[in-house]
């Protein structure tokens, strides 16, 4: 609740919407801030990496730099997962760290004003719900509104060095 | 045409302040890192004003002014001594060798403009 | 206009700590018996540089204490005060100091203000308290018992006169050496200035110290130089010059010129205009009079006043000019040409450096190779893509592209030796440590350097000191004995580390050696058992000798104040490894013991090897292969159905199954039909079992953790030609799992 707190206030200082990329996975639909977005790109085979868990998918080489491509829908035990010529990675920029994020598919890029984004039930997402900033709907679809630099900066993800 | 002037001394942070401060006043500026350069950089083009320190590698402050008071084309030409040294010895070695004046460091941005606006205006 | 002065702050401090590294590796050399001039001279100038830097940029604390150590710099290198060893230590200790009110400036910890007062203190008693160096020119030839022979005593007691003249030229050489002989009889003389051995005539400056000057000395200069042309006076009893700032030498009338603060010269003092011709650096006469209209006068008219200057000579006559512009400095004042330690000569070459390099942010430098690393890449595709084309490619494309790959490398090795950088930025630290800590233990040690220009990146020469710190620590502490010890066993009582560095291969190799007692291969038995590691008394002494590397084995009790510091030897070891690099240990009792430390030549490329395992490609850093050999049936044996070893040369290797480890499907299982690689590292080997070599070549190492995690067996990545990710294989970790495999089997 502390979370939406927050919201609210920044809502009475501004008011202006902020943009966010909106993308599936199976039957859910999320949005994420669109200033975490670098790029989005087609899916091409990484380098594996030896005993890292099954939702990471390897390394793979954007313009010189080694970039970790994690597949969310093993992370988030879709039943269905496939590469095919239309699978989306979507490279995102968290706490000056790059990692790529393998999707369903991308929809749009839309704007929501804060007062937009209303508390989350506790339901069962597919992910903690601790990431879960709120719900908007749009066009009658529910958008699951996600901190993706926290869920990626999160233990559970496994891409950073934990302590040691 | 904006007039050239010289600014010798074998600290950077000096160099970089005085050529800054010169350039912002209008002025060219050439740098050069101890005297041995300085004199190289005076033979190689035309300066209207030399600003030179004392204590530098190579050659010294004192002997650069000597050896452009030897050069014919530098025989009239303002040179200044920046130096720490404000010693009435070290006055009297810098007339001795042909200097026009000094400023003594420390000295700020605004007495540089000031003292050279003096000098070649 | 204002200007915002801190924009310069940043070159300051670097420059600043540039000095302090400097002064202290001089202090550090210095023969206090005998100081060399030039090195005096170098300490003298980098503490005035940072002085006269840190007043302009209002670091006033800075410019205070500087100011005073300046002083007495002077003093000695003037020879006024004889240099002694506390001297050297308050000098060391001050540079510390400045170091760290630099740091704070730049928003480190404030320092010690008590601290700062006090080291001001003892350097003014340095300097107060210090005997001067007895002048012999300066002693009146007939000295009387009572006249005092210090300097401030003699200061008290006389007055100083300026007696400035131009002689004329008939009284240039004789009149003026009777005229000076007399002065020296009346009391103690300085020659302030003096005119070229060789000119005929020129500008004298002297300073007389005596109780009363007689006008006899008036009638004297008359007879020697023209009315006008000579000049007496006294001299303030203290400094006038406080408060000025700038100058113009100016026979100034109305404003004074130390209030002002600067000045300009003004000849009719000084030069006659009538006849005596003058000496060369000064110039003509012709001005005079038209200056003095200001508070201030000039030597000469200014460019606006007077016909403009000549234009510069063509380059030609520059040319031509330059052989007399180098005999030039034989104009300056006799004592400063003969001094043969002056600052002109004998640092020219390292001087010279200065002005034809530039400073470049290392970023900027990084960006450089990582594109140019992009552009070897782009370019080997390119070549992969003809090569595939076969026939079908154009002649001049394949020898264009050929043309370009060697273009590309000559490129790429030409910017990674931009971040090489000498050892000796590594190495100068240590003559400080080792002075330090053998004062520290009661014992004497002389520190040798080898190798001081070898070359390597800049990032291993930052990651590199530490490691080499603690084993010179290490080896002050633990190898060289007291002097009592070392001459009861007929040593020199003197120790001797010695540091070299030099290139082997691909590798950069620094080895640090010491005379002393050497390791004692029961002790570590000894203690490697109590520490419960696992031991037996058939290990090589190099095995033995690479215990005190593992964790746990160098514990509180061997740690002292001194090598300690609660870093253990394992930590140099990992922080080597870390680097890429590797130790070892020779050791022969009471010989001594040779740590040899083994680093690749740069962080940032690796010569490799390439294998396949399944679908992937893994480098492994040639430097750890030894060979490589396809097993017989038969040569692989297994240990208590565990551990598998493979006998190579007579000995036995544990093998270490590439695919079993990293999990990797669809590789070569049969032994026989694979690649057993032979890998040494920490002084162990073992056969690393792979699908097949595909080949050799140079990578661009690429970061795993900048944007994933340390991966265990995974040392970094690379970008292969085909622009996939090549991983690269962390072969000291691969060798201790084959030897764990086998310690398990056993």
């Amino acid at each position: 609740m502390e979370k939406m707190q927050g919201f609210s206030q920044r809502s009475e200082e501004e008011p202006a919407s902020s943009e966010f990329l909106t993308f599936t996975l199976g039957q859910e639909e999320y949005a994420i801030d669109i200033l975490r977005v670098q790029e989005i790109r087609g899916y091409e085979k990484p380098t594996s990496i030896a005993n890292a868990p099954p939702f990471i998918k390897g390394v793979i080489n954007l313009r010189g730099i080694i970039v970790p491509i994690v597949d969310l829908r093993i992370k988030f035990h879709l039943p269905e997962v496939e590469y095919t010529p239309f699978t989306v990675v979507i490279i995102l920029n968290v706490a000056s760290r790059v990692v790529g994020i393998v999707v369903d598919s991308v929809s749009d890029v839309i704007r929501l004003k804060p007062a937009e984004i209303r508390p989350a039930p506790d339901f069962s997402a597919s992910f903690d719900t601790r990431y879960i900033l709120g719900l908007a709907t749009l066009e009658g679809r529910m958008l699951i509104v996600t901190d993706i630099e926290q869920l990626m900066l999160s233990p559970e993800m496994d891409l950073l060095d934990t302590g040691n | 045409m904006a007039k050239t002037i010289l600014a010798v001394d074998d600290s950077a942070s000096i160099r970089q302040m005085v050529s800054f401060t010169l350039k912002s006043a209008g002025y060219e500026v050439v740098e050069a890192v101890d005297g041995m350069d300085g004199l190289e950089k005076a033979k190689a083009r035309s300066v209207n004003l030399i600003l030179t320190d004392q204590n530098m590698p190579r050659m010294d402050g004192l002997t650069l002014i000597r050896s452009l008071r030897a050069q014919p084309q530098y025989k009239s030409i303002p040179i200044l001594m920046l130096t720490t040294e404000s010693s009435e010895a070290m006055k009297t070695q810098g007339r001795a060798a042909g200097a026009t004046g000094w400023l003594v460091k420390p000295f700020d941005p605004q007495k540089l403009i000031e003292v050279v606006r003096k000098v070649i205006g | 206009m204002s200007i915002d002065m801190s924009q310069f702050h940043q070159v300051f401090f670097e420059e600043s700590a540039e000095h302090l590294a400097e002064m202290e590796s001089l202090l550090l050399g210095l023969d206090v018996a005998a100081p060399e001039a030039e090195d005096l001279n170098a300490i003298f100038r980098a503490a005035h540089s940072i002085k006269g830097s840190s007043g302009t940029f209002g670091f006033s604390d800075l410019a205070e204490l500087t100011h005073i150590l300046e002083n007495l710099l002077d003093k000695i290198r003037k020879n006024e005060i004889p240099l002694r060893p506390e001297m050297v230590d308050a000098f060391l200790e001050t540079g510390d100091l400045l170091k760290r009110m630099l740091e704070a400036h730049q928003g480190g910890a404030p320092a010690d203000p008590d601290a700062m007062a006090a080291m001001s203190l003892r350097l003014q008693q340095l300097t107060d308290g210090a005997a001067p160096v007895p002048e012999p020119e300066t002693v009146p030839p007939m000295a009387a018992p009572a006249v005092p022979l210090t300097v401030p005593a003699a200061a008290r007691e006389d007055r100083a006169y300026r007696i400035e003249f131009i002689p004329t030229a008939a009284s240039a050489k004789e009149g003026v050496a009777r005229f000076i002989e007399d002065l020296r009889q009346l009391g103690r003389l300085k020659t302030l200035a003096s005119p070229p051995a060789d000119a005929p005539v020129g500008f004298w400056s002297l300073r007389l110290f005596v109780p009363v000057l007689p006008e006899s000395v008036g009638e004297q200069l008359d007879f020697i130089a023209e009315s006008d042309a000579w000049r007496v006076e006294e001299e303030g009893s203290c400094r006038s010059d406080g408060e000025e700032v700038f100058g113009f030498f100016a026979d100034a009338s109305g404003l004074s010129d130390d209030v002002r603060g600067y000045g300009f010269f003004d000849p009719p003092v000084f030069f006659d205009p009538l006849s005596d011709p003058l000496p060369d650096p000064l110039p003509e006469a012709a001005s005079i009079g038209q200056a003095v209209e200001e508070a201030y006068g000039f030597f000469e008219p200014l460019p606006e006043a007077k016909a403009p200057a000549p234009p510069p000579p063509a380059p030609v006559a520059a040319a031509v000019q330059a052989p007399a512009a180098a005999v030039l400095p034989s104009a300056a004042p006799a004592p400063a040409q003969a001094a043969p330690g002056k600052p002109a000569a004998p640092k020219a070459g390292v001087a010279a450096g200065g002005d034809s390099s530039i400073r470049v942010s290392v970023e900027k430098v990084d960006q450089l190779i990582n594109l140019v690393g992009e552009l070897v890449i782009t370019q080997a595709m390119l070549l992969q893509t003809v090569a595939q084309m076969q026939e079908a490619a154009p002649e001049r494309l394949v020898n264009g592209l050929t043309q370009l790959e060697r273009n590309s490398r000559d490129l790429q090795e030409a910017v990674m030796s931009i971040r090489m950088l000498p050892i000796s930025f590594v190495f100068s630290r240590f003559p400080r440590v080792v002075r330090d800590l053998s004062a520290k233990l009661g014992k004497q040690v002389e520190l040798k350097t080898l190798g001081d220009t070898t070359e390597l990146d800049k990032g291993l020469i930052e990651r590199i000191a530490d490691p080499l710190t603690h084993l010179i620590r290490n080896s002050l502490d633990h190898g060289i004995e007291s002097p009592g010890e070392r001459a009861a066993l007929g040593k020199n009582p003197c120790g001797t580390i010695t540091l070299k560095a030099s290139h082997q291969g691909g590798n950069v190799v620094i080895e640090v050696g010491d005379d002393g007692a050497g390791l004692n291969r029961e002790k570590i038995l000894a203690k490697a058992r109590d520490r419960g590691l696992q031991v037996s008394g058939q290990m090589t002494d190099q095995e033995v000798f690479a215990l005190i590397f593992e964790a746990g084995f160098s514990t509180a009790e061997q740690v002292t104040d001194v090598s300690g510091r609660g870093v253990g030897m394992d930590v140099v070891r990992r922080n080597i490894q870390a680097l890429g690099g590797r130790i070892e240990i020779e050791s022969m009792p009471g010989i001594g013991t040779r740590m040899t430390v083994r680093l690749p030549l740069t962080l940032a490329i690796l010569d490799g090897m390439s294998v396949a395992v399944g679908e992937q490609t893994y480098i492994l850093p040639l430097s750890y292969v030894m060979e490589s050999l396809q097993p017989a049936p038969g040569d692989i044996k297994t240990l208590a159905n565990q551990g598998r070893v493979i006998q190579v040369r007579g000995e036995y290797l544990p093998v270490v199954v590439l695919h079993e480890i990293f999990g990797i499907p669809k590789a070569v299982t049969r032994f026989t039909q694979g690649i057993m690689v032979v890998l040494e590292a920490d002084g162990a080997l073992a056969a690393l079992f792979v699908d097949a070599l595909v080949g050799q070549h140079q990578v661009v190492i690429k970061s795993l953790e900048a944007n994933y995690r340390r991966v265990p067996g995974i040392s970094g990545a690379t970008i292969m030609g085909d622009g996939h990710v090549a991983l690269i294989l962390d072969v000291p970790a691969i060798v201790a799992m084959g030897k764990q495999q086998l310690q398990k089997a056993a």
